[in-house]
């Protein structure tokens, strides 16, 4: 939960004459929503229910926004849900993990997400999961879907979660001796000041103040 | 009819430096080096029937960097290619020369950030900057072209090792762009 | 293993078996050969070679000529461009989501603008005429990228000139292109919103002759390919 932030990027101490100074961003709430979800989704919910007994112990939150469906799911339970996605619901596909770095949600700051695709029913939903930087342990879900490995492989380098279960959890974009996982939040751009002609352009990340 | 018939009595004087250039010119064979989006402006080049590199000879593309003359880097060289850039151009033999391609390959172009190499010219010595993201098939040929005009001019023996003592010098004490002083510090729109 | 043949003695040396061939006798050479231990080569095809245009690294595992097993090595092209997104406008990131794959740039820009606008909540406020310039765009980008594509995958075989006709029908496009966002390639044309500029003028008659003179052309492309037969040996019921 955070409140509104006003102002945008722009130099701070001189006039402001981007006008996103006066810019207000109202912040997101991350309650859950309430039934009925619309389209599909109450179809998914309740198949899931139907099929998974411990549905409310294991799913903290179903978020309907902006016509997708997240289902965020605690880590301990995420391969029985998936394994039920995958064979009860049918969601024959996942396309992937994505990795969310929020470093401001501390106890849940890494996230990993795995939409899902039922193509038989023609269906997307996500899952969710969060889990704290200081023991960033996500179980693996290739023995589900056996596409996901090069993706968690991704996630280890970029934002540091672990896969326990994985086989064969190493870097894949960075050098294999590489420091550091690059797109955390606090991870530098690295950048290099760029000289042209007697004077110095600042690297993109020094280069403006983001409110 | 042809230059047999200008010569007075059949006979051409040059020197070993000008033949040697003229001949190096003429067939260089590139390596392939095509990394990223460059690589497919360097394909136009060298297959388009509208941009044709064989106007120079030099549509054999060598894959062995050991028969190649020339890599032109052609993308954005990251991190874990670098060594591999270094190994290749190791791998070719003297005379050599390197066309950096496209704003990555010179200085890094857009992408200022920790994944790709600010410019090749931190691993292998460059002798063509071409800028352009991605430069149009015609500007790498003009790059070709000054480059031919480099090769032809090359000194050999003596000479070369005098020229080549005069730049390192030079080099050795040159002053950093922001003293040279001639610039009015007005910043880029100098 | 050294019964008496007529065609291929073999002795034994210091220096392992020596075979003596006399002509004719290439059937009992092999399998003499062939009764020797397998070796099972590993070959690297290291991130910079000829055949796949970009970077991949191959290790190949070989049996003769048969491929056994292969384990890739990517990464080559890692260029942070989503971390080199999160300092920089909306708009402006239209111009690093056009090099992720920079064949089809058109693609990356919608996908990107799809989601933007998503977000924002205008998916319904989006000019049908932008819409349509979009999906128009894609589908000149799906031509130009295919004939890469086409051209290529000919190369590798061994065919030059399908190379040469399928760039021709590039530059067309391109050119086309060019006309329509001022850039060959990484145009980002597309941009949360809309386009950034609509068509110039008289740009559909322009179109409809590239059309007609596309649908010709790869006539004859199909020609060269689909009547060869090393073409269709090396792709007909392989894999």
């Amino acid at each position: 939960m955070t409140q509104d932030q006003s102002g945008m990027f722009g130099a701070a101490g001189t006039g402001d004459t981007s006008g996103y100074g006066g810019l207000v961003r109202q912040s997101v709430s991350f309650g859950s929503t309430e039934r009925p979800y619309g389209s599909y989704f109450d179809e998914v919910a309740d198949d899931l229910e139907r099929a998974y007994p411990d549905f409310s112990d294991a799913i903290t939150r179903v978020v309907v926004d902006r016509g997708e469906l997240t289902l965020h799911v605690k880590k301990e339970r995420l391969v029985e849900v998936a394994s039920i996605l995958r064979d009860k619901l049918k969601f024959e596909m996942c396309m992937g993990v994505s990795g969310v770095h929020y470093p401001d949600r501390t106890g849940a700051e890494l996230v990993a997400l795995y939409p899902l695709l039922s193509m038989t029913k023609n269906q997307r939903i996500r899952l969710e999961v969060a889990t704290s930087e200081l023991d960033p342990h996500i179980p693996s879900l290739v023995e589900v879907w056996a596409g996901n490995n090069w993706h968690e492989r991704e996630v280890f380098d970029m934002f540091g979660i672990i896969f326990d279960g994985h086989p064969g959890l190493t870097r894949i974009l960075m050098p294999d001796d590489w420091d550091g996982h690059p797109q955390r939040k606090d991870y530098p751009l690295g950048g290099i000041a760029v000289e042209y002609k007697g004077a110095t352009t600042p690297a993109p990340s020094n280069r403006r103040s983001y409110r | 009819m042809g230059l047999e018939d200008k010569l007075p009595s059949g006979v051409l004087l040059s020197t070993v430096e000008g033949l040697a250039g003229y001949m190096r010119k003429s067939s260089v064979w590139p390596a392939t080096f095509g990394l990223a989006c460059c690589a497919i402006e360097m394909m136009a080049l060298g297959s388009a029937p509208k941009h044709d590199i064989s106007r120079f000879g030099m549509e054999r593309f060598s894959a062995s960097p050991r028969q190649a003359d020339l890599m032109i880097v052609a993308g954005r060289v990251s991190q874990k290619m670098a060594p591999v850039l270094r190994q290749i151009y190791d791998q070719m033999t003297a005379p050599k020369w390197v066309i950096s391609m496209g704003a990555c390959a010179s200085s890094g172009g857009m992408f200022n950030n920790y994944a790709i190499v600010q410019g090749v010219d931190h691993i292998v010595p460059v002798d063509i900057y071409l800028p352009g993201c991605p430069p149009r098939p015609e500007q790498l040929m003009d790059a070709i072209i000054k480059l031919h005009a480099l090769i032809s001019d090359t000194k050999l023996g003596p000479n070369r090792e005098a020229i080549i003592k005069e730049v390192e010098l030079a080099a050795m004490n040159a002053l950093p762009t922001h003293q040279l002083g001639n610039f009015d510090k007005k910043g880029l729109l100098a | 293993m050294t019964t008496f043949d007529p065609y291929a003695s073999s002795r034994e040396t210091t220096e392992g078996t020596v075979f003596s061939v006399t002509g004719g006798d290439w059937d009992s050479l092999v399998s003499e050969i062939g009764e020797s231990k397998e070796e099972r080569i590993i070959v690297n095809m290291g991130p910079q070679h000829p055949s796949t245009h970009g970077v991949l690294r191959l290790v190949l595992e070989l049996e003769g000529e048969t491929v056994t097993e292969v384990r890739t090595g990517i990464g080559y092209l890692h260029t942070g461009i989503e971390k080199n997104i999160e300092f920089r406008n909306w708009t402006q990131a239209v111009t690093f989501v056009t090099r992720m794959d920079y064949l089809s740039p058109i693609f990356n820009e919608t996908a990107y603008c799809l989601a933007v606008e998503k977000l924002l909540g205008i998916t319904n406020d989006i000019p049908e005429r932008a819409s349509v310039i979009r999906v128009l765009m894609m589908e000149l980008n799906r031509i130009s990228s295919h004939m890469v594509a086409l051209g290529t995958g000919a190369l590798e075989l061994g065919a030059m000139a399908p190379m040469f006709f399928a760039f021709r029908e590039r530059e067309m496009v391109l050119d086309a292109f060019e006309e329509i966002s001022g850039l060959r390639m990484n145009m980002a044309y597309v941009r949360p919103g809309g386009v950034s500029q609509d068509l110039p003028a008289g740009m559909n008659l322009k179109l409809r002759e590239l059309v007609k003179t596309l649908r010709k052309n790869f006539k004859d492309n199909a020609t060269l390919l689909i009547g060869n037969t090393i073409w269709m040996k090396r792709t007909e019921g392989i894999g």
